[in-house]
């Protein structure tokens, strides 16, 4: 751990030096450079970083990096670059963090936005007023839009590969996996701020620094609505899944599955390609498609033998009590056919509706794979968790009969991409009575969604 | 969603927009002010574009909307004294713009089967009168003072040919920051008391958390909607048509984020709700009984003037303040188990969440007396847990079916020989009226 230590401080004295260095050389790049518009854009950079994004996951994220670019545009590479050193003065961390990731932080942003700056300026980009004497189309592609492109990528690589270099070093993660996880699909979301960018350092040279502050109250107004809707996401994620564990806490077996399952099935969702809408979407339809257990006797749910036709038929009702519940919400329709078909088999055998291949809504056969994956991979009263190996063996097994090929696919590939922990194969302290307990059914019922042993 | 017929309140704000406008539009004829041509292409031009952003709608955390057309309009009453070439934009022309805007959309919105703004756009209309008289007011009063240009003076060396700006200049000082202030002041007040005096109409509840919750929801969309108009303003005499779409763009923003928030919020809601029902599926409760629980929890609380997010938490804790029976292993059991201990139990599940601490109150208070024997009213229990101490045990005593099968007016009576010890005598008196508004007793 001193050795990490020791390797992040060399890493950041190296970063502060390289960064002093650029920064040097950016405002060698600017021409006319003007402390005025370092006061302005540093004083902007400043405001908007009080107001950072806090994402759902817990990440804090500003958005000055649409300051540095129009401070560039309006100004100059030496002037953003040095606007931007204003932006790490935000009031709410500096006392909290240590210093070494204040200095880290700001010789990061420096580096960043020195480094776009000269890479604008090398592109042939156009800087100030003469930015704006341009009407020919073409001259603004060449001189405008493609050097923005170039910075804007610059910006990106740099700024992600050294903050995810510093989280490798420091928590002894892989480079690639963090920046892959963390930063990889923020590109979009840069190319975005950096036309906004454009677009109010275009208006600081046109119509003055009034016009700017017009822009950035809106968007301040949206950020803090945009806030408020993340910030409710995030406690209506935690409020559900905290009910959703409440009402299966009934059944003791399946602490936690629905949460885990629920994760899986977005995983999975997302390696068979679907679109963030349908991602989010099976996210909730999967968290709740067992609900309607509660609406089945405790005497059937937790019988320890194998099931009477009758309390079978009985049930049976459950994927059925869980619409009635779910149907209340708007979710997509798909998202309540999910829960509705949760049971059902590919050869016909399954309930509600004895549905065969495709007639499965898709939701539903990805569900039924995450949801059997889960099942096998946790440890149980009869058995010890198999692992994430085992696991796959005996679903390829059931491959066609039981479950669809393509969503098996899918879950192994979004498994090995982001990996799955067996629970409770490694704390055998969590349970540890009903673990020392002989097993009361080697067979699995139908009631966790596991019947593929059963043949 | 299903519209709303109209209301008193609406019809007069309605005819207050028309005879506004009709005189507006008499003066703009009777003055001459669309004489130019190009005052007319000005004109149609910022018409089209309030047309466009009244398209745009976005719905308040009191489910009322809000269209968004507004903004170009006060953007086009602060043109006035920055156009050289033209004249100032007067009064009866913008509220003339506006409504020619306005009407352009709302056929749009006819031929599209969308849902019409006209009783929001008509509070529009009279905020924008109040708004940009006083702006103006204020122009002139300046204007008078000192013998200056007024707003932004964006233009210092302008061609004599096409009066368009050749230099550029850096200045804010001249804008009057004062009348821009007083300009929203006046729109957030008229705009307010119209929207409250609809509000109250509908439903009639104490003013001031209604006043206050209608600040609180359009006060920051009023701010950026200002700032937008004020942003066209300043923009639109270099770059004529092309600060359209430069205006749109943080108008469009605030809108997907306002959208965003409200369908979280509506989700929210009916995810509570439908897990709510759980207990009942289960036959733990009486169908229906926590839905009802909440819906009179929320009348009385805005009987009782609680503000809007307080209401939220009251109607959640109502939905789920059964929720804790979910931890009894068999339905049958039900009537065993010690209410107490399910309160305990449900509070911790909400609590659990690491979200509303406060709901987790409510509902782990639920059955706790207003006050005990020989005490005063214990100040610990919150108004929320009162009120839903009195609607759940309302609601068990008039169940449809139920053993009891009491009148309203019985269990009235019987709550009120509670009011001793059990039930809070405010809370009594709002339920009462609650009841007689409902045309139940």
């Amino acid at each position: 751990m001193r050795e990490g230590a020791a390797r992040v401080r060399i890493y950041v004295a190296a970063c502060c030096l390289a960064a002093g260095a650029t920064a040097m050389a950016a405002v060698r790049e600017s021409s006319h450079f003007s402390w005025a518009a370092v006061i302005g854009f540093g004083a902007l950079a400043f405001v908007v970083a009080q107001f950072p994004f806090a994402l759902p996951d817990g990440g804090l994220y500003d958005i000055s990096f649409v300051i540095t670019i129009a401070a560039l545009m309006a100004s100059g590479p030496g002037e953003a670059a040095i606007a931007t050193l204003f932006a790490t003065l935000s009031l709410r961390d500096a006392f909290h963090r240590p210093p070494i990731r204040n200095i880290f932080n700001a010789s990061q942003l420096l580096l960043t936005a020195a480094l776009g700056g000269i890479v604008y300026v090398r592109t042939g980009g156009f800087v100030g007023t003469a930015l704006i004497s341009q009407s020919a189309g073409s001259t603004l592609v060449r001189h405008a839009f493609l050097p923005l492109l170039a910075a804007t990528a610059t910006n990106f690589f740099v700024n992600t590969f050294l903050v995810s270099e510093a989280i490798s070093l420091s928590e002894g993660r892989n480079f690639a996996g963090v920046w892959r996880r963390g930063y990889s699909q923020l590109i979009g979301n840069y190319t975005a701020f950096a036309l906004l960018g454009l677009l109010i350092g275009v208006l600081k040279i046109l119509l003055g620094w009034g016009s700017v502050l017009f822009v950035l109250m809106p968007l301040l107004v949206a950020r803090h609505a945009f806030q408020a809707a993340f910030t409710m996401q995030g406690a209506y994620d935690d409020t559900v899944k905290g009910l959703v564990a409440a009402i299966e806490a009934k059944d003791p077996y399946t602490r936690g599955h629905a949460q885990r399952v629920s994760r899986l099935s977005e995983m999975t969702a997302r390696a068979y390609g679907l679109s963030e809408e349908r991602c989010r979407a099976i996210r909730y339809s999967a968290l709740m498609h067992d609900v309607g257990k509660l609406g089945v006797l405790s005497r059937v749910l937790k019988k320890p033998g194998k099931l009477t036709p009758e309390e079978y038929e009985h049930m049976k009702v459950h994927p059925e009590r869980g619409v009635e519940i779910v149907q209340e919400i708007d979710l997509l329709q798909e998202a309540i056919d999910g829960v509705r078909h949760h049971h059902e088999r590919m050869d016909g055998h399954g309930y509600p509706g004895g549905l065969v291949g495709d007639q499965i809504p898709l939701f539903a056969r990805l569900i039924m794979v995450c949801d059997a994956f889960d099942s096998m991979t946790s440890t149980r009263v009869y058995r010890v968790a198999k692992t994430v190996e085992e696991a796959f063996v005996e679903l390829r097994r059931c491959a066609g009969t039981q479950f669809d090929e393509a969503s098996l696919n899918a879950l192994e590939k979004a498994v090995s991409r982001n990996g799955w922990e067996p629970i409770g194969r490694e704390e055998p302290d969590e349970e540890p009575i009903e673990l020392k307990q002989p097993p009361t059914r080697m067979e699995k019922g139908p009631t966790d969604g596991t019947q593929v042993a059963s043949r | 969603m299903a519209r709303r017929s109209l209301r008193d309140s609406d019809h007069v704000i309605g005819a207050g927009a028309l005879a506004a406008l009709g005189i507006a539009i008499a003066l703009v004829i009777v003055h001459g002010d669309l004489s130019k041509v190009s005052d007319i292409k000005i004109f149609g031009a910022f018409a089209l574009l309030v047309a466009a952003s009244e398209m745009f709608e976005v719905t308040l955390p009191n489910n009322e909307s809000f269209s968004l057309g507004i903004a170009p309009a006060l953007g086009f009453a602060l043109l006035g004294p920055i156009l050289v070439d033209i004249h100032h934009k007067t009064l009866p022309e913008v509220l003339t713009m506006f409504a020619v805007g306005v009407g352009i959309a709302t056929a749009m919105r006819i031929s599209m089967k969308k849902d019409l703004q006209l009783v929001s756009s008509g509070t529009h209309l009279l905020a924008l009168a109040g708004g940009t008289a006083v702006y103006q007011s204020f122009a002139a009063l300046a204007h008078r003072m000192a013998a200056h240009p007024f707003i932004f003076n964006t233009c210092q060396t302008k061609n004599p040919i096409t009066h368009s700006c050749a230099g550029v200049k850096d200045t804010f000082t001249d804008l009057s920051i004062f009348g821009l202030l007083a300009m929203l002041l006046v729109v957030v007040l008229i705009e307010t008391t119209l929207n409250t005096f609809r509000q109250v109409d509908r439903n009639p509840v104490p003013l001031k958390p209604v006043f206050i919750g209608q600040v609180r929801s359009t006060g920051a969309l009023h701010l950026s909607i200002l700032s937008v108009g004020a942003l066209l303003a300043i923009a639109y005499p270099p770059l004529r048509e092309w600060s359209f779409p430069l205006f749109l763009a943080p108008l469009a923003a605030t809108q997907f984020a306002f959208r965003q928030f409200a369908s979280i919020r509506k989700t929210y809601l009916q995810t509570i709700g439908a897990l709510s029902r759980v207990p009942e599926m289960a036959g733990y409760t009486q169908p229906g009984h926590s839905k009802r629980v909440a819906q009179l929890s929320v009348e009385i609380a805005q009987e009782l003037g609680v503000a809007q997010q307080d209401i939220d938490e009251i109607e959640y804790a109502a939905l789920l303040h059964d929720i804790g029976r979910v931890s009894i292993p068999d339905p049958a059991d039900a009537q065993d188990a010690s209410k107490l201990e399910l309160a305990l139990t449900g509070a911790g599940i909400v609590r659990e969440t690491g979200h509303f601490p406060r709901v987790a109150d409510m509902i782990e208070k639920q059955y706790e007396p207003y006050r005990r024997r020989g005490e005063d009213a214990n100040p610990g229990l919150s108004l929320g847990a009162k009120i839903i101490k009195v609607s759940s045990a309302f609601d068990d005593l008039t169940r449809p079916g139920g053993t009891l099968g009491l009148s309203t007016w019985d269990v009235l009576e019987r709550l009120h020989l509670g009011m001793a010890y059990e039930y809070d005598p405010q809370v009594i008196q709002a339920l009462t009226r609650v009841l007689e508004k409902r045309g139940d007793a």
